[in-house]
């Protein structure tokens, strides 16, 4: 990582060894300001631990504590969040000028405005030896920053030079707690209070535990598992149409942005958790529940020796993840133009469809309905190579789910072409839906044009690109002329008794662009 | 002394009272948006609710000023007895057929604006509105508006043709979340659905509201003549994520424009050459 | 009508020279007088819950997601904010506890069961039995109620509409919470048709000699009416309720597999479950619940039009201003509100054709309420007042009732009404008729019919100060939430703010809140006065009040039997001020007085057979009422 000046800990931890980590930017604290007249305090929430740190606990707890203290330096507490300079995410940063400071207030000349909210925010000013305060309140007729009162502003000249860093964050957590919390957790475990509700049926979706770094509907190529922020912006404001993520559309582009970085954030915390678990894997209980051979040795190695290492690793390989993921290079972007969407192209995409080479029709059904015949199989778990007890399909978090009805006009990754195409192409990640990047584009383009048509003209050709009401191919023998425009007429006059069935309009609207491809001769 | 404390307390309650409701439109404790409604309809609504503010003030005035004068003069009673009256039949008639009458009045003097709201007259085609007034198909779910624009260009000529389209999906129909754009200066007819639960469509500037009944598909028209973006909001408990269903209405001139502009957005494909998707289209979301 | 007492000597044997057992005597009582008494405790208790639980949604609708103390701790979730679920619970147990577990059965149970017997000069209800038993009814329906929390709280509302309460996929978590809740309106309603049996009985068949049916009180008139609004609505909502029951299908065993559609269309996916079979319709729901509901609403309101009348017309001692009419007015509104349910349903998507039916109805019932408060005013107007706690909680009563009479009419005017449907307009309009109406009258009767409960009088001045802080307290709360549903604030919102055209009324939510903080911790007045006076009040004697009713000649409390002998009605209840008599302004309906024309015929005190008047214990009947009335 970047190395700069050595900076010590915040206050309030106290981990076994020097656990700094050289950054640019400072290790600070931030604290939600407190809200209301009433006094309350503000929300009183905590991060939880993964499950596994509790059974870590047990056999060592040097590591586990080492674990915890680490994660609180370096990511805080709900109340008092850390802006952690190795992580690429978007504090919120104003930078601006000392004019003058008494006491513990600096008269300051900011380039722009804080927002009204601003209290506790790290105040670094950039001295030789940069220093770091915290800032408990702003006014912006006066632009005075008034420090907190244990911290007595630095001696400092004139025209030094200051950075506000970590409004953002705190604008994101606060939005988070009030709009988000609780569905997922105050951890983004996807376990706050409200997920009991969606857990209800099997293959409800449970809100998204972001601890893995994990997110499906991405836009970025198979390999790359963090999300781009766009991704990110996408399903917040339209939701995932089908699921209980409902649609954020308006909210300010602002609060999303500030939500968005909140969200990376605990996705990080999570990964980093995660990561350095795995590090302390040796150190954890064995089956039989004793304590694994060689504790001691073990211990000194992995929780002391090495721990700030693997904690180091952890960091730089989480930032790379993720901001890779913004490299346009991973972007999953088609070299060509969708193919023109008509029953040729529909009826090659049918094909490939069923095809054993590519064999949607495996989990997705021959219909499109979701109900192929993979799903009768026991799957096994990749982390452990074990059998799942039951067959059907799991996701990266072990829990069923099931292939996507394609009947039902509901996309949740979106319905544009383009969306379609990453679903092919990319797949979705932490699902047993394959991308098939290695399938010619003009193939994938097949595919998309057959699957967006399934809601509309049902899933169903045969080989003379006749349509037929699934499992029964009888139409495949009969010999009429293929000429459908003698079937509808449009001049129908509209007293007709209503007793047509309704998927066969017998009149229909006008209008001025051209019919549907499939009607086209 | 204990009777001029309360007499004054039960006539200066209802005082507080009727100040309080005259200061509340300077306050903006009253109609959303400036307190004028954004629709016709929407404005002959207010002017009843003006209306029954005027008689019920008055009514309440005088009831509440009639117990404050009989409250003053019986406490001061000093007399043996009290008056021994059973009652007065010509005051029963006065204040029954006055009442009655009243009442009879506000009854006959909304029918016509219920009327316009809710009654669409199949025969009569200036009563109502017409199927070629059709802008989209919202269905309510939990917890969101889920919005359905039939394609750009699509003139519907019957009410069947209508019944068709809402029943299943069809080409070229173009999608949206949460907001939805109506015609502005021309009658808007919607169709409204619920994917799930009871949910209602509430919008308040335009004073529309409608329940959404799973397994109906129901009508709903204005005419919007005010533009701007109304808030949309949900008025039947639906679950716990009630309050969660924030949605915005907006007022269009041409609004088939817009709908092709949602459409070429929706039609996005990653490649096609700049010129055939307007300058707004990007990698993100679907407006 | 029989005037009669048949049951009278049925009941000789009862007259109890054999010692109950403490069970038989406190617990499981048939004496309708002990289970007035259990009724009013347990219904007290009840709107201390009921209370709390609209505290907590008052504390979210002012700080939201701000930690909630007491429940924040109880039922705590992460991050120190209730969940919005929770909330959901909060407000669809506030309204339950306060409809099934309050008001019905204080008005009915309590009030109804206590004063219909020594009203009309009866020793005990028809069927003294059932009647213990409607008591005992309502404490399964609080456990399943309870029980109802345990599972994370019903949450479709009071109304439990479906498909919301119809799917337990709709509102998970609650999982069996609607049928815990649904069980448990079953129970109620049993506690009270037993309830509406016996008074429609009693009434009719038990009344003392004398006592025509136009000499009853009104209190009498409105519970006999209340009662037969019951009997005849209720059944209507026990059968939907089995109906949803059904639909549910989660009762297990035999019944699993039930699974009816009464109320769910076809089709339809909630929460990725599997699509419904269906074929039932949402709306049939509606038409069957307000069928009940709204008739209950009037169930919550004439008992305590009948009793303000009666104790306005003693404490102004003047004759009720035009008694027929204030009759016939209670059953017209009975009578009309059967007709008005589809005014809950204007939004709702049934036939536009039956707004403009409903509406009529609506309007038409506004008049028999507009003639009873003139009549009341009219009872007023002239008399002789006396400013204490009974008379002030009925002066708030009407006053009240008029505010929530007139915002009903703009709903009565269906264009309107869209707008202000499910908004806060409608929750002020309901609080004002059912808190500032029914409730102010309720705690008025509490302390003017104590005395002949407990035989001591309840405390002046704790009485003036909780009304005072109460009707405070009310208005400040319930008036602006007027103005909050005109600015477009619907109901049952967790968080209102997120909405940009609501984010300006938070301190006036701010300051309702701080308002109904004030008007609850005010009840604890009520009830300390309450059991205090029980035990340490001043005693009362018979008739504290000098008032005219039959029950004011039994012992104060009275005995098993009430009466010493059976009462002789002479007249109406409401002959305050007469000029028959010299020297007060009371004449009780059980005093004989010579005919005009004998011998002092001015003086009655002197002539009364010893029959209708103790001779014992007397002086309670020419006391003044000096303790009632009081350090001003």
């Amino acid at each position: 990582m970047t190395s700069g000046s050595r900076l010590t800990c915040g206050p309030g931890s106290d981990p076994a060894e020097d656990n700094t980590l050289t950054t640019r930017h400072s290790i600070l604290r931030l604290l939600a300001l407190l809200p209301l007249v009433v006094g309350c305090a503000d929300y009183q929430a905590e991060f939880v631990n993964d499950e596994r740190v509790a059974a870590l606990e047990t056999t060592s707890s040097v590591a586990a504590t080492n674990l915890t203290n680490s994660l609180n330096t370096h990511f805080g507490t709900p109340n008092a969040l850390v802006a952690w300079g190795a992580l690429p995410i978007e504090f919120g940063e104003i930078s601006g000028t000392v004019l003058s400071a008494t006491g513990n207030s600096l008269r300051v000349s900011l380039e722009s405005d804080p927002p009204t909210a601003l209290n506790h925010v790290a105040v670094v000013l950039e001295t030789k030896t940069p220093q770091n305060r915290m800032a408990s309140s702003y006014d912006a007729d006066t632009r005075i920053l008034t420090l907190t009162e244990q911290e007595a502003a630095p001696a400092v000249t004139p025209g030094t030079p200051l950075r506000l860093i970590g409004h953002k964050l705190q604008a994101g957590r606060r939005l988070y707690m009030r709009h988000c919390m609780h569905c997922h957790g105050v951890t983004g475990d996807g376990n706050g209070p409200t997920a009991r509700y969606i857990r209800n049926h099997r293959f409800n979706p449970l809100p998204r535990d972001y601890r893995r770094g994990l997110f499906k509907f991405t836009s970025t190529k198979n390999g790359f598992y963090a999300a781009r922020r766009d991704d990110l912006r996408r399903t917040i404001k339209q939701g995932l149409a089908g699921t209980y993520m409902p649609s954020f559309l308006l909210l300010e582009p602002d609060e999303l942005d500030a939500i968005i970085e909140f969200v990376r954030f605990l996705a990080m915390r999570g990964e980093i958790e995660r990561r350095l678990l795995t590090h302390l894997a040796p150190l954890m209980p064995t089956d039989d529940g004793n304590p694994p051979r060689d504790l001691q040795s073990l211990e000194k190695e992995l929780a002391v020796d090495t721990f700030n290492e693997a904690l180091a690793d952890a960091a730089s390989l989480v930032a790379e993840n993720w901001t890779s993921a913004e490299d346009p290079e991973n972007l999953v972007i088609p070299t060509t133009a969708r193919l023109p969407d008509d029953e040729k192209s529909r009826l090659k995409g049918r094909n490939l469809f069923i095809s054993t080479k590519i064999n949607c029709a495996k989990c997705h059904g021959e219909g499109g309905r979701g109900n192929g015949g993979f799903l009768k199989d026991i799957q096994k778990n990749p982390e452990t190579q074990q059998n799942y007890p039951t067959p059907g399909l799991r996701d990266a978090w072990h829990k069923m789910i099931q292939p996507r009805n394609l009947t039902s006009g509901i996309y949740r990754g979106g319905r544009r072409p383009l969306d379609v195409y990453r679903r092919v192409t990319a797949g979705i990640k932490a699902t047993p839906m394959a991308g098939f990047a290695t399938v010619p584009e003009t193939d994938r383009w097949h595919i998309v044009n057959y699957v967006l048509s399934i809601p509309i003209d049902g899933a169903f050709f045969d080989e003379h690109g006749h349509q037929y009401h699934g499992g029964d191919d009888s139409h495949a023998d009969h010999d009429h002329p293929h000429d459908h425009e003698a079937d509808k007429s449009d001049d129908k006059p509209d007293d007709k008794p209503d007793d047509k069935p309704d998927d066969k309009p017998d009149d229909k609207p006008e209008t001025t662009q051209p019919k549907s491809a499939k009607d086209k001769k | 002394m204990s009777r001029i404390f309360w007499c004054l307390f039960f006539t200066v309650w209802p005082i507080i009272a009727i100040v309080v409701c005259a200061i509340s439109p300077a306050m903006d404790w009253a109609f959303p948006g400036n307190r004028e409604a954004a629709t016709p309809l929407g404005q002959r609504i207010d002017d009843l609710f003006y209306l029954i503010t005027g008689i019920v003030t008055v009514t309440f005035i005088g009831t509440m000023g009639a117990l404050s004068y009989v409250l003053w003069k019986g406490s001061k009673n000093e007399d043996e007895k009290a008056w021994f009256s059973h009652g007065s039949h010509n005051l029963e008639v006065i204040w029954t057929i006055v009442p009655a009458g009243v009442l009879l009045f506000i009854a006959l003097y909304q029918i016509d604006v219920w009327a316009i709201y809710r009654v669409r007259d199949h025969e009569n085609r200036d009563v109502g509105p017409r199927p070629s007034h059709l802008v989209a198909e919202v269905t309510a779910r939990q917890f969101e508006w889920r919005i359905r624009y039939p394609k750009p260009g699509t003139k519907f000529t019957t009410y069947k043709q209508i019944k068709a389209w809402l029943a299943k999906p069809h080409e070229g129909d173009v999608y949206a979340v949460n907001k939805l754009f109506v015609h502005l200066n021309r009658e808007t007819l919607i169709y409204l659905k619920s994917a799930d639960v009871q949910h209602a469509f509430f919008v308040p500037d335009l004073r529309v509201k409608q329940d959404a009944m799973p397994g109906q598909s129901i009508d709903i028209w204005f005419t919007v003549n005010k533009s701007g973006k109304f808030n949309l909001t949900c008025a039947e408990l639906c679950g716990w994520g009630h309050y969660k269903m924030r949605g915005e209405v907006e007022a269009v001139e041409d609004l088939e424009a817009k709908v092709k502009e949602l459409k070429d957005l929706q039609d996005y494909d990653g490649v096609t050459p700049p010129g055939t998707v307007p300058a707004g289209a990007s990698e993100e979301a679907t407006p | 009508m029989s005037t009669l007492n048949p049951a009278a000597a049925a009941h000789d044997d009862h007259h109890g020279h054999h010692e109950l057992s403490f069970i038989r005597k406190y617990v499981f009582s048939t004496d309708h007088k002990m289970i007035a008494v259990q009724f009013l405790i347990t219904t007290l208790l009840m709107l201390m819950l009921g209370g709390s639980l609209a505290l907590g949604v008052r504390w979210q609708l002012a700080w939201p997601w701000q930690n909630m103390p007491v429940f924040g701790q109880m039922f705590g979730s992460e991050g120190g904010q209730i969940s919005p679920e929770f909330y959901t619970m909060l407000f669809t147990m506030h309204a339950t506890v306060m409809i099934f577990l309050v008001i019905i059965p204080i008005l009915a149970g309590a009030f109804g069961n206590f004063l219909i017997p020594l009203m009309i000069g009866a020793d005990d209800m028809a069927f003294p039995t059932l009647n213990m038993l409607s008591y005992w009814f309502m404490w399964p329906a609080i456990f399943f109620f309870g029980l109802s929390f345990y599972f994370g709280g019903a949450a479709a509302g009071w109304t439990s509409y479906p498909l919301l309460s119809a799917l337990p996929e709709a509102a998970p978590g609650s999982g069996h919470a609607q049928n815990m809740w649904l069980v448990a309106v079953t129970f109620i309603g049993v506690s009270s048709m037993m309830g509406s049996v016996n008074y429609m009985t009693t009434i009719i068949n038990m009344r003392a000699p004398g006592m025509t049916l136009f000499r009853m009180p009104l209190t009498i008139w409105s519970m006999f009416i209340t009662a037969i609004l019951q009997a005849f609505a209720l059944p209507v909502l026990t059968a939907a309720g089995f109906m949803m029951l059904f639909d549910r299908a989660q009762l297990g065993g035999a019944l699993e597999g039930i699974h009816t559609s009464f109320f769910v269309p076809s089709g339809i996916v909630v929460n990725n479950a599997a699509p419904t079979v269906g074929g039932g319709q949402a709306l049939l729901w509606q038409h069957l619940f307000w069928f009940y509901s709204h008739p209950a609403v009037y169930i919550m309101l004439l008992p305590a039009m009948g009793m303000v009348s009666d104790m306005l017309a003693a404490m102004c001692r003047k004759p009720i201003f035009g008694y027929k009419p204030m009759a016939y007015s209670l059953a017209a509104i009975a009578g009309l509100g059967f007709i008005v349910w589809g005014h809950h349903m204007f939004t709702s998507g049934m036939n536009p054709a039956l707004g403009m039916t409903f509406m009529v109805s609506t309007i038409m019932i506004a008049l028999p309420s507009a003639i009873k408060t003139f009549n009341w005013i009219g009872t007023i107007w002239g008399g002789k007042i006396r400013f204490n706690t009974v008379t002030l909680n009925c002066i708030a009563f009407v006053s009240q009732f008029v505010v929530g009479g007139l915002s009903g009419i703009y709903m009565a005017a269906v264009p309107v009404d869209i707008y202000i449907h499910d908004t806060y307009f409608i929750v002020a309009h309901f609080h004002y008729v059912l808190f500032g109406a029914t409730l102010f009258g309720v705690f008025g009767a509490i302390q003017f019919w104590f005395p002949k409960m407990f035989g001591r009088m309840m405390s002046e001045r704790l009485g003036k100060i909780h009304f005072f802080l109460t009707f405070v307290g009310f208005n400040g709360t319930f008036f602006p939430m007027h103005l909050l549903g005109v600015a477009g604030m619907p109901r049952r919102y967790a968080d209102p703010y997120i909405h940009p055209y609501l984010e300006h009324l938070m301190p006036m939510n701010q300051f309702i809140t701080v308002c109904a903080i004030v008007m609850g911790l005010a009840q604890l007045i009520l009830l300390y006065n309450w059991f205090s006076s029980i035990f340490w009040g001043t005693e009362s004697g018979r008739n504290p009040w000098n008032a005219n009713g039959v029950e004011w000649i039994a012992p104060s409390p009275p005995p098993h039997g009430n009466f010493e002998e059976i009462p002789i009605v002479y007249r109406g209840p409401y002959e305050y001020s007469s000029p028959l008599v010299e020297g007060r302004d009371y004449l009780m309906q059980t005093e004989y007085l010579p005919p005009p024309g004998s011998d002092d015929s001015g003086d009655a005190a002197d002539d009364q057979p010893a029959d209708d008047q103790p001779a014992d214990d007397q002086p309670a009947d020419d006391q003044p009422a000096e303790d009632a009335d009081d350090e001003s």
